[in-house]
Parts: structure tokens; sequence; C-alpha cells
């Protein structure tokens, strides 16, 4: 097992490389720079800032430069938000991303599981049909539509939550909720198809002729087997939660660590794009990692030698 | 479902026997035509795109239009300005000429105001009212001898906004309707473009096999685990928001699915005895790829496409939503929600409106997706 998961971790270093290495060239071959005024800088401290960033060097010394620095944990100082490094940045933000998004993700997993493990059971009655309605309104309307719509009704109309802003409690519901609902929406229907399947399998049928009760039956051996699809689509779906919305983080106004990129980018922020890169990516190399030793774990016919 | 016309059988396929079978995409046919949900949305889906590609011709209002009069006018059925509204908007445009106004009174459709001046009337002064979004063809009656007293009179002009208008003052409707165009042109664009790359790209490397196939899905891979939104955002960002570029950027990051799905269609096809016949035949590598093998992978990549657009669409809206889609005043559904979003405190229409249609889009473009799913793959219900 030990040996299973430092083969992934040494894999995972190409792919890690090649995101870092296309993102950086990227950024740099754009057009424009963070030192881009509406007022031309004077050119003597166009130079010194150059110099100071090594804007100065070939582009490849640049390069390697950075990859130094990243190997030491040192993602370098942001260019639009002074007297802070990237690292700060993210220190500051990635735990608020993280709880919205951890909140969110464990809401899903056990409303979702729930609901698409009754619909399975009642399948073809009208629970199953409200289950699999409301999952497919889930997936269809596009957070950037629910997370408006939401602070209007709740925060705007009704004046039972803030509509924004963070702080307290209150200021998490809306924005949880919001990142939610798609995942319970599709966490169901995987759940229901699943379970489905899995109440006509043989090792179902096998447990229900030991007398089992049917309790045990469903919660232990069929959901078992049913959450084996909602693991494997949790590992994209939980790095992508945890590392923030920046739909969700824009409408409601979250410290969070979403907004980074797009601003970053905007504004020609080289070190702050390159470290949100590097940061989702290793989240979703980790729990691409957690998801399969987990499914190892849950199914026994899976094994990595 | 039976009454197949013997006599057309006969003329279409003169060798085949009275008991034609049905094809692949008869049966489809058939099939999708009974699923209520999926006929629905086709017709819905229709009617949203005709109102998309024709809508805004015959739209009164051009979607750029600025009336600076009625700036977030909520959504009315009512024509436009309502009574109340009538007399104020008036005296404060006469009021601009700076000269004596007497009782203003409203008949039918005209405002009339006596009006009287130290001078004689400068009859230049009626563009202070014609300049105004609710009057139009504003004259001075009734002029005295000396020119120095009158009656201005104007007409109301009566304007719609059934969806309100926005904080620029430009209608609604006309830019929910310009929006659908765009989006669905985004859409379908986007599609097209992973379509043809996916489908050459799988159809290739599936049908050539052996090391180029492994090199050619290894690059896949590769491309798979790149967080891709992070690329598109960062070419619309560095090489300007145009429309090309953005179903471009979409087009590009889409085709990845279509490629393994065509490449595993393809892998099962090129064993088969048609493909071999055509071989023997001497047909070259091309021709058999565009005759036997891309025609035959078209049932999933069909109902693929169908789904793809929905994502496409999101796509270009997640990316309007975040102020790098397309520009103003050209607008599309995710930057009117996300003006709509930013002015939902006392003018809710903005958001409502355009939510709810690309919502609409979205469901019928899903069900519709679906029933193809069910009626051209029954296996994979």
């Amino acid at each position: 097992m030990f040996a299973y998961v430092l083969r992934r971790f040494v894999g995972a270093v190409p792919t890690l490389f090649i995101i870092i290495t296309i993102a950086f060239f990227m950024i740099r071959l754009a057009p424009g720079g963070p030192f881009d005024l509406e007022r031309p800088l004077d050119p003597l401290i166009m130079q010194n800032l150059e110099r100071a960033y090594n804007f100065d060097k070939p582009l490849w010394q640049q390069y390697l430069i950075y990859l130094g620095n990243l190997a030491q944990g040192d993602l370098g100082p942001s260019f639009t938000r002074r007297d802070f490094s990237v690292v700060d940045l993210f220190r500051t933000g990635l735990p608020v991303s993280i709880r919205i998004g951890s909140l969110a993700l464990s809401l899903a997993l056990v409303i979702g599981v729930v609901l698409g493990a009754w619909a399975a059971l009642r399948q073809n009655t009208w629970v199953d049909y409200m289950v699999v309605g409301t999952a497919t309104f889930g997936i269809t309307i596009p957070t950037f539509v629910i997370a408006p719509l939401l602070s209007l009704g709740f925060g705007v109309m009704m004046g039972w939550l803030p509509a924004g802003g963070w702080g307290t409690w209150k200021h998490m519901v809306l924005p949880v909720t919001t990142l939610a609902l798609p995942q319970i929406a599709i966490i169901a229907r995987l759940t229901r198809g699943a379970t489905i399947e899995a109440l006509r399998s043989n090792h179902v049928r096998t447990a229900r002729a030991y007398g089992l009760p049917s309790h045990v039956v469903v919660g232990v051996h069929a959901l078992r087997a049913a959450i084996l699809p909602v693991v494997s689509y949790l590992g994209p779906a939980a790095a992508a939660l945890l590392t923030g919305s920046v739909v969700v983080e824009t409408i409601f106004g979250i410290p969070g660590i979403g907004r980074y990129f797009v601003q970053g980018a905007l504004g020609r922020d080289y070190t702050l794009v390159m470290g949100t890169v590097v940061v989702i990516a290793v989240f979703v190399i980790v729990f691409n990692l957690v998801v399969d030793i987990l499914y190892a774990w849950l199914d026994p016919r899976v094994r990595y030698d | 479902m039976t009454d197949i016309n013997p006599a057309m059988t006969e003329t279409q396929i003169p060798t085949a026997s009275a008991a034609a079978g049905r094809s692949l995409w008869q049966d489809a046919w058939l099939r999708l035509r009974r699923n209520k949900a999926a006929v629905t949305s086709a017709f819905v889906l229709l009617f949203i795109a005709l109102a998309g590609v024709f809508g805004p011709w015959f739209s009164p209002h051009p979607y750029d239009r600025i009336y600076p009069q009625y700036v977030r006018a909520p959504a009315s059925l009512e024509a436009y300005p309502k009574e109340d509204a009538i007399v104020p908007a008036f005296e404060s445009a006469v009021a601009r000429a700076r000269i004596e106004m007497g009782e203003t009174e409203v008949d039918g459709s005209t405002v009339r105001v006596p009006i009287s001046d130290g001078e004689p009337l400068d009859p230049r002064i009626v563009r202070y009212v014609d300049r105004s979004d609710l009057f139009s063809n504003a004259r001075i009656e009734e002029l005295s001898d000396d020119g120095r007293s009158g009656v201005l009179a104007a007409d109301v002009s009566r304007i719609r906004f059934i969806f309100g208008t926005d904080a620029n003052g430009r209608d609604l409707l006309s830019r929910i309707l310009i929006g659908i165009r765009i989006s669905l042109a985004i859409g379908v664009l986007a599609s097209v473009m992973a379509l043809l790359l996916g489908v050459t790209y799988g159809a290739i490397a599936g049908y050539l096999g052996g090391r180029i196939d492994n090199v050619m899905m290894r690059v896949v891979d590769i491309l798979y685990s790149l967080p891709f939104i992070f690329f598109v955002i960062l070419l619309v960002v560095f090489f300007g928001r145009n429309f090309v570029l953005i179903f471009i950027a979409i087009g590009c990051t889409e085709w990845l699915d279509m490629a393994r799905i065509v490449r595993g269609q393809t892998l099962t096809l090129k064993r088969q005895e048609f493909v071999q016949a055509a071989e023997a035949l001497g047909v070259n590598n091309a021709g058999i790829l565009k005759r036997h093998i891309i025609p035959n992978t078209l049932g999933p990549v069909v109902v693929f496409v169908t789904l793809l657009v929905p994502k496409a669409i999101l796509l270009e809206s997640l990316l309007s939503f975040l102020g790098l889609g397309v520009q103003e005043p050209l607008t599309s559904l995710g930057l009117l929600i996300s003006e709509g979003a930013s002015n939902m405190r006392g003018a809710a229409w903005l958001l409502i409106y355009p939510a709810v249609t690309l919502t609409a889009i979205l469901f019928a473009l899903n069900f519709l997706g679906d029933g193809l799913r069910d009626a051209l793959d029954p296996k994979d219900r």
C-alpha cells in the first residue's frame, strides 16, 4: 500500500510539472504586465522593478528560478496586492474556502446519499420521481443562477439571512447551500442508480437469504457497493469545492481563494495565478489519490500492489 | 408503426423484400417521438431558438438603444409612460427652456401647456421636449401675434417594456433575445468545433491503433488532467474577449470526451466484416474512416453533442458572468444574469427573466439529450 501511494505521488510529478510549465509560459507570453498602469512608469523605475523581479533575465531563466523557489515552498510576492506574498494570501484565504467547501461537501454527501438510497428503495413511486425531478433541477441550474436568486430571495426580499459578507455562521448558510445544491443533486442521482443495481446483485440477495434485517442489508451491504461511484465522483468534486468557487465568493463577498485566479489573471499578477494553479493542481492530485485508496478499502475486488 | 407502404418500399429499395426493417435512425425517431419530455423540450427549444434568431429583428427596441428616462423601468404589460408620470416629465422638460408655464393638461395622447416669455418665443425650445423619451412631435400652437405666448403641445409616445429595462435604460426583452442568439450560437459553434476535433482525432487513433493510438490517447490523458477552465480563462483574458476566440476556446476544452467515445466505438467497428470487406476491396484508410467508421459512430456522438451544447452554453455564461465573455453592448445570457445579480436590489426582474430563460434552455437541452440517449442507445438506460 505504501509503495502504491509513493508510486502515485511520483507519477503525479510529471503532470504537475506539465501544468506548471504550460501555465507559466501562457501567462508570461501574454501581452501586458503587472506594472502596466494608465500612466506609464518612469523608465528608470520600470527598469529597477524589472531587475527586482528578475524580469530582465531571459524567460527560461525566470522559469528555472520560479521552479527553484517553488521547490522550497516559496510562491513569490503578489504583484497586485503589495506587501503580501502569495503564500500569505493563501494562508488567510484558504481556510475560509476550505471551511465553506467542506461544510458543503459533508452536507451534500449526507443528503445526497440518503435521498438517492431512499429513491432507489422506493423506485417508481412519488418519492423516486420527486428525488429524480429535484436532482435534474439541481444539476441543470448553474451556480451563478442559484447564488443570486438565493441571495435575492432570502437575503434581500425576506431579510432572514445576510445577502453577503463574512463573519458569523449566518453568513455561511447561503454560500454553503449554493455550493451543496448541485452536489446533492449529482450525488443523489449517482447513489440512486448504483443502489438500484446493488439491490439486484448477488451479494445482497445472499445477505437477504441469510435472513439479515433489511436495514443491515441496505445500510451495510447495498450501500457499500452503491457508494463506489459517489466516491470516485467525489475526488475532483472535493478538490473543486475546497479550493473555492469564484462565483459563490464573488456573489456573497467571501474572502476565499476562489477569486484569486480571475483577479490575478486580469491584473497580470503572475505569481498569484501560478500559485492558484499549483494549489488547485495539488488538491486535485491528492484527492484523486485519496479516492483511489478509499476505493480499494470499500471494494474488496480492487487491489493495488 | 407497421403501416409501411409496400409500394413505397418497392420503389425505394427495389431489391429488398416487402418486410423491410427499420433502420437505426427510424427506430430511434419512433422512440424519441414517444418520449413526451423530449418532444416538449424540442418544441420549447425550437421556440427559443426562433426567438433568438428572428426576435431581435421584430423587437420594437434595438438591443443597444438607451432610453435615459426609462432606467430600470419595471416589467409591465402596460405601455409606458404611466399616467402620473406624464405631467412631471413634461413640466421638467419644458422647465429647461426657462419660460413661464401655465397649467399642464393631458388630453388622451397629447400634452398641452400654455407658455409665455418676456421676449418672442424661440421655436427651438421644442427640442427640449423632443429630447425626452416620453414625448415626440413637440410643436408650438396658438402662437400669439407678438410671439410671446402660445401653447406648447407634444404627443406622448407610448413604449412597451414587457420585461422592463436595465440599469442603462435598455429594453430587457431585446437584450434577452440577442442574448439567446449569442449563447445558442456559441453553444452550437463550440460543440461543432469539439465534434470535428474529437471525432477526427478519436477515429484516427482508434482506427490506426497500435503505437500511434497509444501516443494519441496519452496526450488526451495528460490534457484531461489539466485544469482546463483555467486555460480558457487565461486565453480569454490574454487574447481579448472576442466571440470567435470564446467558442474556439470552449470547443478546444470539450473535445476530449468526444475523442474517447469515438475511439472506443472505432475499436469495435474496425473488426467488423464490412470494414474488412472495404479493406479487401482496396479502399484506403481515409476512405474507410469517412465512409464506414465515422457514420457508424454517429449515434453516441449525436447524444453526446446534445449534452455538450448546454455544457458549452454554461461555460460561456460562466465566462460572461466573470466579465470575460462577449463585450457590451452585445450581450449573452450569462452577462445579463451577472448584471441582474448586481442590480437585484430594487430591480429583481433584471435577474429573474434572464435566469428563467437560461434555465429553460438548459432544461430543454438536457431533456432532449436524455431522450436521444434513450432513443439511440436502448442498452444504456
